[in-house]
């Protein structure tokens, strides 16, 4: 008698317990699920502000500089000036045709 | 400052002041090293390889691809007409080997040969050009090399190549014309024809090619000196200032640069910024 009722209780418990694990996967999935559908509306969001909201850019940015070719002519100005004054005592080089 | 030595290397007198026996020793291994890489005489010669090569990209040593960029940066600032394309042009005038083993030679010159520099492209030490166009890059790689030398001078003094100046300090400069300057802070250069010049088919011709024509240019100067911030800065404008003939003081002055001009027939001009720098006022 008493073991028969051990054996039910037993099965119950499995059942219980298996029970449990399906409740502890289903809330899993949903949780994945709502973490994606999350992500998935704040990129919707983000994409339809960039496209609609005026303080969002429409395009990449650029860094404000000048070209490349530009930079590069200007960092090597050759045409830069010297300095030349009235003679102030007999040469002591010269400058010629080479 | 110290005394004066002077050397041979790349085709002239290079004439050192201000240096010790060691820095003197660099300087020299500097020109050296330079000629060897930049000839065109030399077989061996990086530029002789790079000029030989059929091929449409070569890759170059890093200082042939500073003095590759250097040139372009020439040719562009000055609108093409300091462009380091003309070596065909110059072989077609005749100057076909070392100035000193030139003589004079009855053919007729070749055929004009106008400047490509915009076809060549750097990208680091890629060289991108049609195959068959050849370099000349000897006009940027002597002042170059004189600006480089002079960094090695410890205190006071100049190096010059061929009549191209820098100094460090103040210093009282001879100028073709007979008359001197103080040059008080970068460099002087002269171009002109009064040396390196030949005759080919019956005619004089000489090295300033004009890139427009691609023959030895016309130009109502002898000699052009100008004065900029570095030597190969004053070297290029002087060029441009010579190959422009009659707009040439102006051009400078545009730039700021002074410029002094001189005629075949002697006379000597001088521009604006020259004239109101260098020149005393009389009252």
């Amino acid at each position: 008698m008493g073991k028969r009722r051990r054996n039910r209780s037993a099965a119950a418990d499995r059942e219980e317990r298996s029970r449990v694990q399906l409740g502890r996967r289903r809330a899993h999935r949903a949780k994945i699920l709502l973490a994606g559908a999350g992500v998935g509306v704040f990129v919707v969001a983000s994409a339809l502000a960039r496209v609609s909201n005026a303080g969002h850019h429409k395009q990449s940015l650029h860094p404000l500089v000048a070209p490349p070719r530009f930079v590069a002519v200007v960092k090597q100005n050759l045409l830069e000036a010297g300095l030349v004054a009235p003679p102030q005592a007999p040469p002591g080089a010269a400058t010629a045709t080479s | 400052m110290n005394a004066t030595t002077s050397f041979r290397a790349m085709g002239c007198t290079v004439v050192v002041a201000g240096a010790t026996r060691s820095q003197l020793d660099a300087i020299v291994s500097l020109f050296e090293e330079r000629e060897r890489t930049f000839s065109r005489f030399l077989p061996a010669s990086e530029l002789t390889t790079v000029n030989a090569s059929r091929h449409a990209a070569v890759m170059v040593s890093e200082v042939f691809a500073r003095a590759v960029s250097t040139a372009l940066a020439a040719a562009e600032q000055t609108d093409g007409l300091v462009d380091p394309t003309l070596l065909e042009a110059l072989e077609a005038a005749g100057y076909d080997a070392d100035i000193r083993a030139l003589e004079a030679d009855p053919r007729p010159a070749g055929d004009a040969v106008p400047g490509r520099w915009r076809s060549i492209r750097l990208a680091g030490r890629a060289l991108l050009r049609p195959p068959g166009l050849t370099l000349d890059l000897n006009g940027v790689v002597k002042s170059m090399t004189v600006d480089e030398a002079v960094a090695l001078l410890p205190g006071p003094g100049f190096v010059s190549a061929g009549g191209d100046l820098r100094a460090r300090g103040e210093l009282d400069v001879a100028l073709p014309d007979g008359s001197a300057v103080r040059l008080r802070r970068g460099a002087l250069a002269t171009s002109g024809t009064t040396t390196r010049r030949w005759r080919r088919g019956g005619g004089p011709q000489h090295h300033l090619i004009d890139p427009r024509t691609g023959r030895p240019s016309t130009s109502a100067w002898e000699q052009v000196t100008a004065c900029g911030a570095t030597c190969v800065g004053a070297d290029v404008a002087a060029k441009a200032a010579f190959l422009l003939g009659e707009d040439g003081p102006s051009w400078l002055d545009e730039r700021r640069i002074p410029g002094r001009f001189l005629a075949p027939d002697g006379s000597a001009v001088s521009n604006a910024s020259w004239a109101a720098a260098a020149e005393p006022v009389c009252t």
